[in-house]
């Protein structure tokens, strides 16, 4: 397997090759087959370090930066480039943002040959590639309000269609471009003016009446949309709510739950049928919730004023439990429904097979993950087995060696204890 | 040996008796290893080299050398983090505020007055309600404070002690245990107004060089040799243990001690990114199972 992590304490690229089985936490399990740095060099520090990542037509490796900046890096690594030439820097774009603001999307249109960036600060750029020349400057576009954003993703079933939220700034779902687009919009002089197609309202006050505060910071679009002009949508807050968006049913969300006290972080679907979702707090959870069972009674709350609440909150199938995170996880990626990537503060990088929840690699990166990219899931087989084969004969002798150390002191202990006795 | 003892006492039925006999065995025996140390240390007085061999030889085996294996051990420091920005300026000496938790009882002014012993550059202000530690922080980062360090008190006994460092973090919770002021020391010293040394014992992992960064961020970088004090803090087994000592080098080959106090024992309870933001470790029970897992 091989991925490509954004690294925050050194802002720069890490590549990682291992194979099923890899744990570096033990010495005798099977360790990563490499684990390089790259681009370490040209003033990239934690300052400016890359919050997202994304495979541009398996060509341009993308990555957004905190502070504007958009580095473009070359993706086609044939098998005799060499170490320093790989990822090799074709372009850096600087967005017109404030030195802080950090990306919270990057999206890439394909039909478009485009990228869109969002800023926490609510400022959105497209940015368009023709060749190899990247001499098309960023196109800003305008969002409706200019509150912050945690959250813009593209829909994936229409093209065009956006939804974007974050801290007091309820999910919105906007239209910037009409569908037949290609990258041809791009010769004359474009403008994106995005038209409001949802806007939610936040939910009813609580059992004491108090307006229940709004923070998105994940939104998912489900793809069984009721018509094809409505939307299904899932949020998740930074109050541990998973909200389900109908636009055909009002503007208030038709479901709420509340799934943890702490803020969600990331959010990634389970499945391809999009039955269960999962998601990581800012504490050390990886949890993966079902999208149609519900618990009933799972939320219960005592109040004086208005009695007992019970709530549906829905069912829990499970945690990735195994490998002992600590952290709160970053990057969560769901690779063809069959892995799920994970890495975090705690600097390891950490694959789970999606259905069991069983840690299939632990690879300690000394880096803080803020982004992850799988860049190819199968194993080298041949290798693999070679050096499993290795590894065990390699094992067999130590244990051989381990027995054979025993024996003799064993037999030492005997003449020794003999020894004695004689001597008494 | 101990198989004789048992078999010698088996018989003896009068339970004084008994006593005795195991008194006089026990005596014995002791008697017997005392011989044989006094007989090897004037051996190796006689050879020097044969202590420096039973020195080498006879190393015992504690929870420590049995430590789990961690790669984060051996593995390079890469990057930088929020401490750079401090480190990276040379001029720059640390400016700390300590102030303690909401409502706060004698104790906590105790402790504070100990740390202000000892911490310099440090400014105490009594807490006032209104303000959160996130308030505090931005208030203090504003002054260009590089620490905020909070007593915390319940039921008028010191638990813990947050440290957070300025202006972006990050920020950690430590559990306080066995203070003793310096003055209950058996023979203690009175510490003198000098910078102290530092010595940072076993911050080994990953996350250890971490906390290590910490301590080194709250201390000034060139302390006052002249005033021979030295604090110490020692990590062993994730409980770090906080000493403060007056050396003086009475030959080639030795060195007095005098401890000067306070003493007091820290355990690292959590530790987050930003100013008490995303969690980056946090302590759990379940974490003491693996009596040989250390985590700094």
């Amino acid at each position: 397997m091989k991925f490509i992590v954004a690294a925050d304490d050194t802002g720069s690229l890490k590549e990682v090759i291992c194979s099923r089985g890899t744990d570096t936490s033990k010495q005798d399990a099977v360790q990563p087959k490499s684990i390089k740095n790259y681009r370490v060099d040209t003033g990239n520090s934690f300052r400016n370090k890359i919050t997202k990542l994304v495979n541009f037509q398996s060509t341009y490796l993308i990555g957004a930066r905190v502070g504007g900046e958009v580095s473009i890096y070359d993706l086609v690594n044939e098998e005799e480039t060499p170490e320093e030439e790989k990822y090799s820097l074709l372009h850096t774009y600087k967005l017109d943002v404030d030195q802080k603001d950090k990306p919270v999307s990057l999206i890439k249109l394909s039909p478009l040959d485009s990228i869109l960036i969002a800023f926490e600060s609510s400022k959105v750029f497209i940015i368009h590639f023709q060749g190899d020349e990247f001499d098309y400057a960023p196109i800003p576009v305008t969002l409706p309000s200019t509150k912050s954003i945690n959250a813009f993703v593209a829909n994936p079933n229409v093209e065009g269609v956006f939804a974007y939220g974050g801290q007091e700034n309820d999910l919105q779902i906007i239209k910037l471009y009409e569908q037949p687009a290609t990258g041809l919009m791009f010769n004359d002089k474009v403008e994106f003016k995005p038209k409001v197609l949802f806007n939610a309202k936040n939910v009813k006050n609580d059992h004491l009446d108090l307006r229940v505060p709004v923070w998105i910071s994940n939104i998912l679009f489900l793809k069984d949309a009721p018509t094809p002009d409505a939307y299904k949508v899932l949020t998740s807050t930074r109050y541990g709510q998973l909200r389900i968006y109908d636009t055909t049913h009002g503007r208030r969300p038709v479901k709420d739950y509340k799934i943890c006290e702490k803020a969600i972080v990331a959010m990634t679907f389970g499945d391809e049928q999009q039955e269960s979702v999962i998601v990581t707090d800012v504490h050390n959870l990886i949890g993966k919730y079902s999208l149609i069972k519900e618990d009933e009674k799972a939320l219960k709350i005592h109040s004086a004023s208005a009695g007992d609440v019970v709530r549906p909150v829905l069912k829990l199938l499970g945690k990735f439990s195994q490998g002992g995170n600590t952290g709160a996880t970053h990057a969560l990626e769901n690779a063809e429904d069959e892995v799920l990537v994970a890495g975090g503060l705690d600097r390891y990088l950490r694959v789970f097979d999606i259905e069991t929840r069983d840690i299939l690699a632990k690879v300690y990166l000394g880096v803080e993950v803020l982004s992850v990219l799988v860049d190819d899931l199968e194993d080298e087989e041949e290798e693999v087995e070679e050096g499993a084969e290795k590894k065990i004969t390699i094992q067999r002798k130590r244990r051989r060696d381990i027995e054979k150390a025993e024996e003799s002191d064993e037999e030492e202990m005997w003449s020794k204890l003999d020894e004695k006795k004689s001597k008494r | 040996m101990s198989g004789n003892t048992s078999s010698a006492l088996k018989n003896i039925k009068n339970k004084q008796r008994r006593q005795k006999v195991f008194g006089e065995i026990k005596q014995a025996k002791s008697k017997q290893k005392h011989k044989l140390r006094a007989e090897r240390a004037k051996e190796e007085r006689e050879n020097p080299e044969l202590r420096e061999q039973r020195l080498v030889e006879n190393v015992p085996e504690t929870i420590d050398s049995k430590r789990v294996y961690d790669e984060t051990i051996a593995a390079e420091v890469e990057g930088e983090d929020e401490f750079q920005a401090y480190f990276a300026d040379a001029a720059k000496e640390p400016k700390i505020l300590l102030t303690t938790s909401a409502g706060a009882k004698k104790p906590a002014y105790e402790f504070a007055d100990m740390l202000l012993d000892f911490l310099p550059n440090t400014t105490f202000i009594k807490r006032q309600k209104e303000f959160s530690m996130v308030d505090m922080s931005k208030f203090c980062a504003n002054r260009d404070y590089t620490t905020l360090m909070v007593i915390n008190e319940d039921k008028k006994k010191v638990t813990g002690l947050s440290m957070i460092h300025l202006p972006e973090g990050p920020s950690f919770y430590f559990s306080v245990t066995s203070i003793v002021d310096g003055k209950r020391i058996k023979g203690h010293g009175r510490a003198t107004d000098h910078l102290p040394e530092l010595v940072l014992n076993n911050f080994n992992s990953r996350f250890g060089k971490t906390v290590g960064r910490l301590f080194q961020s709250i201390f000034p970088r060139q302390p006052e040799l002249q005033g021979r004090q030295v604090i110490t803090l020692h990590n062993q087994r994730d409980y770090i243990f906080f000493r403060r000592h007056r050396y003086v080098f009475r030959n080639e080959e030795k060195v007095g001690l005098q401890e000067l106090g306070p003493q007091f024992t820290l355990k690292l309870r959590r530790m987050q990114k930003g100013i008490k933001g995303e969690t980056v470790w946090e302590h759990r029970p379940d974490m003491e199972r693996d009596k040989k897992k250390f985590y700094l």
